[in-house]
């Protein structure tokens, strides 16, 4: 799921301005695949083990407070809460909520013409029992 | 399809079939209380066939059903029976002497678990 221009983005309660995208990303920690005496192909395969990954990519602005922001280490457990429309309306608001844990926290700079500081943010979601999906959706 | 006295053990999951060395137990003559070097033949080893695979079912208590049913043909003393490998071949007089589970049961879409089971034709039957 790929999240451009989310309305509203808050981690462990703070709110994080100018969000340009939220990816989260589900892949398989453990594939089971199997093969039997009958030929070359594979008869079966399961993924009990996924993990769920989210990225978020922040545009850093001149002087904005956010520059300042040093809130997130990694190991760090936090609610993550993202508000997304359709467009700028209220119009099929939902609300994604995770409860996660800081991998890493990024500072890029790209120097030149179109110079740019963006911080990128990646965590792991957790889920409550390890059958729940750790990434809940309601609409808003 | 493969089968252990007649019982479909195996067929939840996919399976395999392997054998184990075969050919003679050869041991330094030192172990047998020679006194020089070279080494003794003590015999052929005991035909040892093994199954690895993957019990699959749809949820926690029909795994353990059939994992019991498995454990259940482990018995003291083993007594024989004929174990088809899934090519159709028979292999008779083989005993059940091991079945070894792996470090966990995998839930993903299906409830499964990866094992090992152990077959032996004893020179002498216990």
């Amino acid at each position: 799921m790929l999240i451009l221009n989310p309305t509203s983005v808050k981690i462990a309660g703070v709110e994080y301005t100018s969000v340009e995208s939220c990816a989260i990303d589900r892949t398989a920690h453990k594939e089971v695949v199997e093969w039997n005496d009958n030929g070359p192909y594979a008869v079966f395969a399961d993924v009990p083990e996924q993990k769920v990954e989210i990225k978020l990519t922040q545009r850093l602005e001149s002087n904005a407070a956010d520059q300042l922001l040093d809130l997130l280490r990694p190991g760090q457990s936090a609610a993550i809460e993202i508000l997304t429309s359709l467009n700028s309306s209220h119009a099929r608001r939902r609300k994604l909520t995770a409860t996660c844990v800081v991998r890493a926290v990024r500072n890029l700079v790209s120097v030149g013409k179109d110079s740019q500081a963006r911080r990128v943010i990646e965590l792991v979601a957790i889920s409550s029992d390890g059958s729940t999906d750790p990434v809940g959706q309601i609409d808003w | 399809m493969s089968s252990y006295k007649s019982l479909e053990l195996f067929g939840s999951g996919p399976h395999r079939f392997a054998a184990e060395f075969q050919g003679s137990l050869v041991v330094p003559k030192l172990r047998l209380d020679i006194q020089e070097s070279g080494s003794g033949w003590l015999g052929l080893e005991e035909f040892t066939l093994i199954v690895t695979g993957r019990l699959v079912a749809s949820s926690q208590s029909a795994l353990w059903a059939l994992r019991d049913a498995i454990v259940a043909q482990l018995v003291d003393p083993p007594t024989a029976g004929t174990l088809v490998d899934n090519t159709g071949r028979s292999h008779a007089s083989m005993s059940f002497i091991g079945f070894e589970e792996g470090d966990r049961v995998d839930r993903g879409r299906v409830w499964s678990l990866a094992y090992t089971a152990r077959f032996r034709r004893f020179k002498t039957v216990p």
